[in-house]
């Protein structure tokens, strides 16, 4: 049979050289290309026979390509992974029909279809790059999808429904968008969608099905296949009718149905959920993808996305009580609990933690409990109706629906309110749970034929509120805020002050007290049961409890606090502090104790999931017994002191009759606060002891008793469990405790800080003209320049050149000066320059000193000294030293008067107390006296200070108005050099401002009790005499301000200062 | 082609031949021993093509072949097969590369025969074919053409004496373009005349030989598969390689 066999050895079929011992002379590959694959679905060459050409063969038609490896080859050609040359990316080569490329009406299809496909540009589209023709090759190059189709996906692992559902929308979208330009794809199958390495989908060989067979030249063909796989193809298109858009959404229909349920749809279609347990709402969406008319499928791919999406965005969260079958009556948002719950006084507290949608179906009652979905047939709902939650928690009196209903065989309960916490009107609310109540019940009704039943609302067993263990929730919080302002509004000294002072040491001995006995208490439950509960399910530890016990912690941080740091500080640090710790303070003792008794309740309900009950219970009864511990001490107080007061009564006392003998000794004792009063305060305090043992015994017995499964499960964890929460309770103290301390001890003011600078401004003859600079932080501070050396000689001070330089800019410093002598300068935060001269006795001392001086580094002022930088040291031909210092030094009183007050007159620097106000108008005023607290020998420190104020309002030149308040404090009297001055005569009141002296002028004059001059001479003199003669007329009243300030009169001036 | 194998008919599935030789590989079983000399004569062209690319003269090739189907067939290496190893084709390869590089080790002293078992080659055929293997192949891929053309070869020579036992060996000459040809380029009509038939007869006949071929094409490779399961992979990668050929 010549004709047959081939007599050349080229493959009819692909052209290829056929090797000549090929078996039976036929081209293996087309042979391969048989299917041999599908073991039924062989027909015969269903798909056109294409052989792969080798990478050799075609790497000379695609020279800008670099074939790298045969992806595979499919009905639609061969694909190739290849790499881009030029842009050096991997490309996807496709290779169509070989057989074709002399058809010329192929070419101009071809080449009109792929230019439409190279105009998508879609993120879920396979790209096109390019196409053409290349040695008798119809090629496409396309966008490398490295990673798997569908198919193979498939194959690896079956999907999830949520995967399934997370598949279909991009494809729609895709899709969509590709019908809005006009192309389908007409060949949807899961080898066509492909998923790279991300998860992203995309759409492959869009359009190529229309391209190679257009239904004109299939019809004819007996053998040969309608475009597309048969078992994606929609009906039309089998039976070669005219297909349109609505194909591809059958196609991926199918699709979906393989997906969800792993099996292509049969002949006779199955809903997906009678296959796989999947969303009821599914099925719907699918059959209708399906259906055999496409007037009846979405008629869009967006329709389809927008289905599929709502589908799977609700299965996505929990699942949806709607899912069940049933039409929808009514839905509501609403609170779900059970009469059990409601009987803990955390669940009234916070009922509205429980959310869930409330569904009412014509087949089912749906709601969410804990997550968990409850699905309730209608014919299993026995009754239905109204009731109030208790009174304590529901102050208005809001409706709940009652639903009761078998499930089982055991009927269970369960209350709804109608409100997610949200605002509502409460008689709209009621009104909600009437129609809820009212269309349950039809709705069960019809369901069974019979309606349920109806209960009273006070037959429904609402759990009663609780009003006593509120009101002993709200006490101690009561008390604690008297407490508070107790402490606030006290005058210093006053008993209050005096008890709430160790008010925080009380509560921490009684917190102490009660936390061993509940520790010492707890320990003691150890049972096997419980045990092999918790190591088979360890307990987590309550959080509630601890919380709790922390916010106990932070109050009594708080408490210290007001005791102690926030007396003395800056005025914010004590704002500050005072905003911390008033919050958590005050609202510690209702905190705590609420918490407490929450996680008492939880702890019971939670059937030995959570642990920490003593904690708990600790947390619940501290408060509550530490008042009822300050009412037993206050009850000792006032009967013993009635006691007292009746029998040392003097009436009484002596009278056998009344009072025997003893209990008037007793008594007698009792008010010298003797051995009988610290007996009875031990009696009282072991009498607490007790009372506080007996009422956490009987509380734990209590918390223990109709919860078994409560408390700690075994020793070692509730040791561990306890150590944890103790660990928990102390960090959180230690890191607000920690936390003040810093912004304390950073609130500190530091040390004021000079830092010198000075340039050489010029040298004249015998003087050293120089620039000084001063940058001051934190002042004010006193700046003082020293020339300490010999006196100038008379022929030295001649030699001082007449320059306007010195003597009207500079200040002239001159060796000899006393310290005490030299220009003060008291300098606020600010950079201050001046000009200083020294003077020497020769030019070349001048000299000297012009070329040696040295810098002088950034000084510290202490509070107690003065702090120096030497500027140069020189000394003479005779031996004599002349050395030069900047001083720098907390302001003083004496030398710092200057021009108002004669120098040399400062009373003495230790001790000194100086008010410094700022405030941020930038005015800024030094206000002190000058006094001597005692370092002699009158030996009277510490004198009790009094204080003087001075209020007023002041209008600045540029118009801004402010108040401002002036303080001072003095001792009623000090000691000069052992004399003492009697300073509630007034005798010492120096005021001065410094160097913003004009600014200080705007405020009203100060009523000064004292010349500053008589002053200065009665102190400089320091004559015992002038001290210990004072005379008793005074002058009380000052003349002429409002402002009065403790005076007195000193006989030698009495001129008030206007 | 090896003409001088059995055509003797195996039932289809029941076991493959590969899996009898694992099976019983400890048991040392004659079945076994069939089975693999079966195997061994079929497809040792693939290892002779394999050898004569890495560098072995006609006659060393045949020896190195030769030997380590000796060495085979004594068992010393079934003893390290593993189950999971997959297709017979892929642990003759594995071990044929080990057993040629434990071979050069030993300064190419093959063991010629061994006196055991010999399995009769055509050695002319065998060189013939590899003549025709395209020369840059590397051995590998010898390898693997000259098993799936083993395949193919087995396969065509099955249905050839198929149809020589029902007297129609003419018929098959014929019929057997349409193995490879286009369906639509196919010369029903012309094939009708030439075998004194019906153009609708030839169109059912080469339909058959179709699924005929399809079905011993599968049969042959269910022999060298160790699970039914297997069978489509080693399919599919077989005609990937005849694609690529």
């Amino acid at each position: 049979m010549p004709d047959f066999t081939p007599a050349t050895h080229t493959c009819p079929q692909c052209g290829a050289p056929v090797a000549a011992r090929a078996p039976e002379g036929l081209c293996p590959r087309c042979v391969a290309a048989l299917n041999l694959c599908a073991d039924t679905a062989f027909t015969g060459g269903a798909v056109a026979p294409m052989p792969s050409p080798s990478q050799e063969e075609l790497a000379p038609h695609f020279p800008q390509l670099e074939i790298i490896e045969c992806l595979g080859r499919g009905g639609m050609g061969v694909v190739y992974k290849a790499r881009q040359k030029s842009l050096n990316r991997f490309v996807a080569l496709k290779l169509l029909a070989p057989e074709r490329a002399d058809d010329p009406q192929f070419a101009a299809r071809f080449e009109k279809e792929a230019q439409a496909l190279a105009a998508l540009n879609h993120p879920h589209i396979v790209a096109v790059h390019d196409f053409g023709q290349a040695g008798g090759f119809f090629y496409l190059l396309m966008e490398f999808v490295d990673g798997v189709n569908l198919r193979q996906a498939m194959k690896a692992g079956r999907f999830t429904p949520e995967q399934a559902l997370a598949v279909v929308p991009p494809v729609c979208e895709a899709l969509q968008y590709a019908h809005e330009h006009g192309i389908v794809h007409r060949d949807i199958k899961p080898e066509n969608l492909l998923l790279d390495k991300d998860g992203r989908v995309k759409i492959a060989d869009f359009g190529i099905a229309k391209m190679l067979h257009t239904e004109g030249a299939d019809v004819g063909l007996a053998e040969s296949q309608p475009a597309g796989t048969p078992q994606y193809m929609a009906p039309e298109q089998k039976e070669h009718r005219r297909t349109d858009h609505r194909a591809d959404i059958y196609s991926l229909g199918v699709v979906l149905y393989e997906l969800l349920t792993g099996e292509l749809p049969a002949d006779k279609l199955q809903p997906p959920s009678r296959k796989v347990q999947i969303d009821v709402r599914l099925d719907e969406i699918v059959l209708r993808a399906l259906e055999v008319k496409p007037e009846l499928r979405f008629q869009t791919a967006a329709d389809f996305r927008t289905q599929v999406e709502t589908v799977a965005h609700e299965s996505g969260t929990s699942r949806p009580p709607q899912a069940s079958s049933g039409r929808v009556l009514r839905m509501v948002n609403g609170v779900v609990t059970t009469p059990d719950r409601l009987a803990a006084t955390g669940e009234q507290m916070f009922l509205f933690r429980r959310k869930t949608q409330i569904v009412l179906t014509d087949r089912e009652f749906n709601f969410t409990q804990d997550g968990v979905p409850v699905c309730v047939p209608l014919s299993a709902i026995r009754d239905v109706s109204i009731g109030r939650l208790p009174r304590v928690v529901n102050m208005i009196g809001i409706r709940i629906m009652s639903v009761t209903f078998d499930e089982s065989g055991a009927r269970r309960q369960f209350f709804f309110f109608l409100n997610d916490g949200s605002w509502a009107s409460p008689g709209e609310l009621n009104r909600r749970v009437s129609e809820w109540v009212d269309a349950l019940s039809a709705a069960v009704q019809d369901a069974t034929g019979h309606a349920p039943t109806r209960t009273p609302a006070d037959r429904l067993g609402m759990p009663p509120g609780a009003p006593g263990a509120m009101l002993i929730m709200l006490v101690p919080g009561l008390i604690a805020i008297l407490c508070i302002f107790g402490i606030v509004w006290s005058p210093p000294g006053s008993f209050p002050a005096r008890f709430f002072t160790i008010f925080p040491v009380l509560v921490f001995a009684v917190a102490a007290v009660v936390g061993s006995l509940v520790f010492a208490l707890g320990r003691r439950r150890p049972s096997t049961d419980e045990e092999v509960s918790a190591i088979e399910n360890p307990a987590g530890f309550s959080r509630v409890a601890i919380v709790g016990a922390a916010w106990f912690g932070v109050a009594l941080v708080g408490i210290l606090t007001v005791a102690g740091p926030i007396q003395r500080g800056l005025p914010w640090w004590q704002t500050l502090l005072s905003f911390m710790i008033l919050l958590p303070t005050l609202s510690a003792p209702f905190g705590t104790t609420i918490l407490g008794w929450v996680a008492v309740s939880q702890i019971r309900r939670s059937a030995g999931k959570l642990r920490g009950l003593g904690l708990a219970v600790f947390d619940g009864v501290l408060f509550p017994l530490l008042v009822l511990d300050g009412f037993i001490g206050w009850l000792t107080f006032l009967l013993t002191r009635l006691v007292v007061d009746f029998h040392a009564n003097p009436s009484v006392v002596g009278d056998p009759r009344i009072s025997p003998p003893f209990l008037t000794r007793l008594a007698n004792d009792l008010t010298q606060q003797g051995v009988s009063a610290t007996l009875l305060a031990v009696t009282t305090g072991l009498v607490i002891l007790v009372v506080d043992f007996l009422l956490i015994r009987a509380v734990w017995r209590a918390m223990n008793r109709p919860a078994p499964a409560s408390g700690p499960a075994s020793p070692a964890t509730s040791r561990s469990g306890c150590l944890r929460a103790l660990a928990i309770v102390g960090l959180v103290v230690l890191v607000v405790f920690g936390t003040m301390t810093g912004v304390y001890f950073l609130s500190r003011q530091p040390y004021p800080t000079v830092t010198p600078s000075f340039t050489q401004f010029r040298l004249e003859k015998n003087v050293v003209i120089l620039n000084f600079q001063a940058v001051i932080s934190r002042g004010p501070v006193e700046v003082q320049l020293v020339l300490e050396g010999p006196e100038l000689s008379a022929e030295a001070a001649t030699l001082v050149p007449a320059s306007n330089d010195i003597s009207d800019d500079a200040e002239v410093i001159a060796p000899g000066q006393s310290a005490e002598a030299g220009r003060v300068r008291i300098l606020n935060t600010s950079i201050t320059t001046w000009r200083a001269a020294f003077v020497f006795p020769t030019e070349a001392l001048a000299r000297e000193v012009w070329e040696n001086l040295q810098p002088i580094g950034p000084l510290e002022v202490r509070p107690d000294r003065k702090t120096g930088g030497e500027l140069f040291e020189v000394k003479t031909a005779t031996g004599a030293t002349y050395t030069a210092l900047f001083l720098a030094g907390p302001i003083r009183p004496g030398p710092a008067i200057g021009d108002d007050f004669p120098r040399g007159a400062h009373i003495g620097r230790n001790n000194h107390s100086v008010l410094v106000t700022h405030d941020v108008t930038a005015l800024h005023y030094v206000f002190y006296y000058a006094g001597d607290f005692g370092s002699s020998s009158s030996g009277s420190q510490n004198l009790p200070t009094r204080s003087w104020e001075d209020e007023g309002a002041v209008t600045l030149k540029n118009g801004r108005t402010f108040g401002y308040r002036r303080t001072a404090r003095y001792p009623d009297e000090l000691t000069v050099n052992g004399t003492r001055y009697d300073l509630l005569k007034g005798r010492v009141f120096v005021l001065r401002a410094d160097s913003t002296a004009e600014q200080l002028k705007l405020f009203p004059p100060l009523p000064v009790a004292r010349d500053p001059e008589a002053l200065a001479k009665l102190l400089v003199a320091q004559s015992p005499e002038a001290s210990t003669s004072p005379a008793p007329t005074s002058q009380l009243e000052a003349p002429a301000t409002t402002t009065t300030v403790p005076k007195a009169t000193e006989p030698q001036a009495i001129q008030p200062q206007p | 082609m090896p003409d001088s194998h059995n055509s003797e008919k195996t039932p289809l599935f029941a076991t493959t031949r590969w899996s009898v030789v694992l099976a019983a590989r400890d048991g040392g079983a004659g079945d076994a021993a069939t089975a693999l000399e079966h195997l061994c004569r079929t497809y040792w062209p693939s290892l002779y093509g394999y050898a004569r690319r890495r560098g072995c003269s006609p006659h060393d090739a045949e020896d190195a072949t030769q030997a380590f189907f000796t060495r085979l067939l004594e068992k010393d290496y079934l003893q390290a097969v593993r189950r999971e190893l997959g297709p017979f084709r892929a642990f003759l390869q594995m071990a044929f590369k080990r057993f040629l590089a434990k071979e050069r080790d030993r300064a190419g002293a093959l063991q010629r025969g061994g006196g055991a078992t010999h399995v009769p080659f055509d050695l002319q055929s065998a060189e013939l074919d590899y003549a025709g293997d395209a020369p840059g192949l590397p051995a590998d891929e010898i390898f693997e053409v000259r098993w799936a053309m083993t395949v193919l070869a087995t396969v065509m020579q099955v249905l050839r004496e198929e149809f020589r036992a029902t007297g129609r060996e003419a018929e098959f000459e014929v019929l057997k373009t349409t193995l490879s040809a286009p369906k639509d380029g196919m010369r029903y009509a012309e094939m009708a005349t030439a075998i004194g038939s019906s153009d609708g007869a030839v169109r059912v006949a080469a339909h058959r030989l179709r699924k005929r071929f399809r079905e011993l094409f599968r049969a042959e490779v269910a022999q060298t598969v160790s699970k039914h399961e297997d069978i489509d992979e080693e399919v599919r990668h077989l005609v990937s390689v005849l694609a690529r050929a």
